[in-house]
């Protein structure tokens, strides 16, 4: 008896063994939907000229290492400063921008210095990578100021 | 938080199940599409591991499997098992092995996230799993390169592909000791065999496991006076052991019966991840400061509670992970920091970044498991203030699982542009488009495949042996420390490079005992060193290749 009892139970408070086509349907929609708007949206190649202006790194919870650079200026001629402090700073000369990469590249300094532009839904982030040594890196984000 | 069952997926309707489902290809292509288009257009990889696998795939393929393809006369020291895969698939696609390891990484290393998926299912039902598999997909990863972190990359290295066979594994163990049934145990030790046989760390991971579940289990039956039982759980885990023994036959009769696991060569396993190091803390806590691992230490928590309290089975699997891989991570970093600044050798595993992995990786299925359940109470608080009847614990709807699994959409829509843009697809890409811009480089490699049969051997210095030579599959005097047969004294190759080199700069004709020694029968140089070589032509006459920045010599038959 107790078994039935018991087996009875689980019955009751099972859910429904029915597939909702209505419900897949539509979570189907918001899905295929919300993707095509995601994917379309995410590839979209910056204006390099919005880009223009001078940026501040985000402030850390630590703070930032004395490594850190302290400023960034993106001219209009696409060329970009880093400033480090204390005098110190890196021009970036022949700077580029490379449209396909969503980059500021140099020839020579690709892997040590990279401004790397992540587009955001109603802006951009700027996270500039510097290249301290030893086969490390260290990336920061920065704001517009 | 009763709300954490173990295997709840059997329970699901057909309709949650569906949308799981559901999450999981709207997740795999949201997360595949930024893959596919980080490896468009990519001929090179750019770290190391992917000149290694070329080796190790052109090795297979031209029919010299259990060969170490960077010391002649070595054998097979790397866990091979997705060599033989990336070898097979080379074969069934006619690619060749450079561009199919870099174009093949989106494609194959989906099975993490899939298998990732499954195994949360299994044990914490399907809501659990996209909870899980969101915050492993688009929430874990942020500013770290993906082989640090267990997430979906693109970028086809061991570590990131072999996850999944680990978290397939963690089904079959968990299996294995739901039962003394003789079966199960067989598959766990297969399971744990061939994971051993894709990458040592997670393969050591699941042995330890098993291991420490035996005993608990054997422990716990010999003190209740259930002899037979104890006896039972002894014979089947032999058995998996036994399974495990004949699964990594193929890796451990080089690792095992030629080197006897003695290593030699500390520096590979001692390479410690930037953001691991003491000196980098702040890099650490920079990476680690995060919802996700707030919310998956609470998760482990409870977890912890449930696996002593209840002896939910499932949780004990999940901590026993998680707590074994902190055990392996922590061992790992004293070995790496006694050996760099005490000098005192104790045996090693692997990279201690390897362990941070799967500690990760749990930490995604803890936190997703906590979000699930904090939804659920959230829910019924919400329906007993709007009703003013309590809401029974277990009582949610179809409505609810199907609303906690598609809410996921929002926070996947705010961080996605960032994600599709993150650090380990930029970096890497950066990088691959670096090394390519090298041209001249890289007819180094064409030069040498072209030149250089199986048996000879190359000289040239470390960083020339990294890339291009290393991804010819030919072998070399020596490279860099972290890369090649750790059961091969690295040091005296080092040197003996070093000596060679300098002999032929140096005011006599080079002795060619130390040549003879590593059967060298090429020499690669850049054209700065090639001036200095004043003695080169003693040894190496016949100039075979030349460009602007590098040129490959021979010796004569000797």
């Amino acid at each position: 008896m107790d078994h039935e009892q018991n087996k009875s139970m689980r019955e009751n408070t099972r859910p429904k063994d029915s597939l909702s086509l209505r419900l897949i349907v539509a979570v189907g929609i918001l899905l295929t939907g919300t993707a095509a708007i995601l994917l379309s949206w995410s590839f979209a190649v910056p204006d390099p000229g919005t880009l223009v202006g001078t940026y501040i790194p985000v402030p850390q919870l630590l703070g930032l290492p004395s490594s850190a650079p302290t400023r960034l200026t993106i001219d209009p001629n696409g060329k970009m400063r880093l400033d480090f402090g204390a005098g110190r700073a890196a021009d970036s000369g022949g700077v580029h921008w490379d449209a396909k990469e969503l980059t500021f590249r140099s020839k020579y300094d690709s892997l040590e210095m990279r401004v790397r532009v992540v587009p955001d839904w109603f802006s951009y982030h700027v996270f500039v990578r510097v290249h301290p040594g030893l086969g490390r890196y260290e990336e920061y984000e920065f704001r517009r100021l | 938080m009763t709300g954490l069952r173990p295997l709840t997926g059997k329970r699901t309707d057909p309709t949650t199940r569906a949308v799981a489902l559901m999450m999981l290809a709207f997740m795999l292509l949201l997360a595949a599409v930024p893959g596919v288009h980080a490896v468009t257009g990519i001929q090179w990889g750019s770290v190391l591991d992917f000149y290694r696998d070329e080796a190790y795939v052109r090795t297979i393929l031209e029919g010299h499997f259990g060969a170490d393809p960077f010391y002649k006369g070595e054998h097979l020291w790397y866990a091979p098992l997705i060599y033989l895969i990336e070898a097979g698939l080379c074969k069934l696609t006619s690619l060749p092995p450079e561009v199919l390891l870099v174009r093949a990484g989106p494609w194959l290393i989906l099975l993490a996230p899939i298998a990732f998926f499954a195994m949360v299912w299994y044990f914490r039902g399907p809501v659990t799993a996209v909870c899980s598999t969101a915050i492993y997909l688009f929430f874990a990863v942020r500013h770290e390169p993906g082989w640090a972190v267990a997430t979906y990359t693109p970028w086809l290295i061991p570590v990131s592909l072999l996850q999944a066979f680990f978290y397939i594994e963690l089904i079959l163990i968990d299996k294995a000791f739901r039962t003394r049934r003789l079966l199960p145990s067989v598959w766990a030790g297969l399971g744990a065999g061939f994971t051993f046989m894709g990458h040592a760390a997670p393969g050591l991971i699941a042995v330890l496991m098993i291991g420490t579940l035996t005993a608990w289990d054997m422990l716990r039956t010999w003190r209740a006076g259930e002899h037979a039982d104890a006896g039972r759980r002894l014979l089947t885990s032999s058995t998996a052991a036994l399974a495990f023994v004949l699964a990594s036959l193929p890796f451990l009769w080089y690792v095992v019966g030629y080197y006897s696991l003695h290593l030699v060569n500390r520096a590979p396993f001692i390479f410690t991840y930037y953001a691991l190091t003491i000196s980098d803390l702040r890099a650490f806590l920079f990476h680690n400061i995060h919802w996700v691992n707030l919310i998956g230490l609470i998760g482990l928590v409870i977890f912890l509670v449930e696996a002593v309290h209840a002896r939910a089975k499932s949780s004990t699997t999940l901590v026993l992970w998680f707590g074994i891989s902190l055990v392996l991570f922590t061992y790992g970093y004293a070995v790496s920091v006694l050996d760099s600044h005490y000098d005192i050798h104790l045996p090693g595993t692997a990279p201690t970044f390897h362990y941070y992995f799967y500690m990760k990786a749990a930490l995604s299925v803890f936190a997703g498991a906590l979000l699930y359940d904090g939804f659920q109470l959230f829910r019924r608080a919400i329906g007993k203030r709007m009703r003013g009847d309590a809401v029974a614990e277990g009582s949610e709807t179809l409505r609810s699982r199907v609303a906690l699994m598609t809410l996921w959409v929002i926070p996947i829509l705010m961080v996605y542009p960032s994600y599709a843009y993150r650090n380990d697809l930029f970096v890497q890409r950066a990088r691959c488009i670096k090394f390519a811009e090298d041209t001249l480089r890289t007819t180094v490699f064409e030069w040498v495949r072209e030149e250089m049969t199986w048996n000879d051997v190359l000289l040239c210095n470390a960083d020339l042996s990294c890339f291009p030579v290393m991804a010819t599959g030919r072998n070399f005097v020596c490279t860099a420390n972290t890369m090649p047969n750790p059961y091969v004294d690295h040091l005296e190759r080092y040197l003996d490079n070093g000596r060679m080199l300098a002999s032929l700069a140096g005011n006599q004709v080079p002795d060619p005992a130390l040549f003879n020694k590593y059967q060298v029968t090429h020499l690669l140089l850049t054209t700065a060193e090639d001036r200095a070589m004043v003695q080169r032509a003693s040894l190496f006459p016949l100039e075979l290749h030349r460009n602007g920045s590098y040129v490959l010599y021979a010796r004569p038959h000797w």
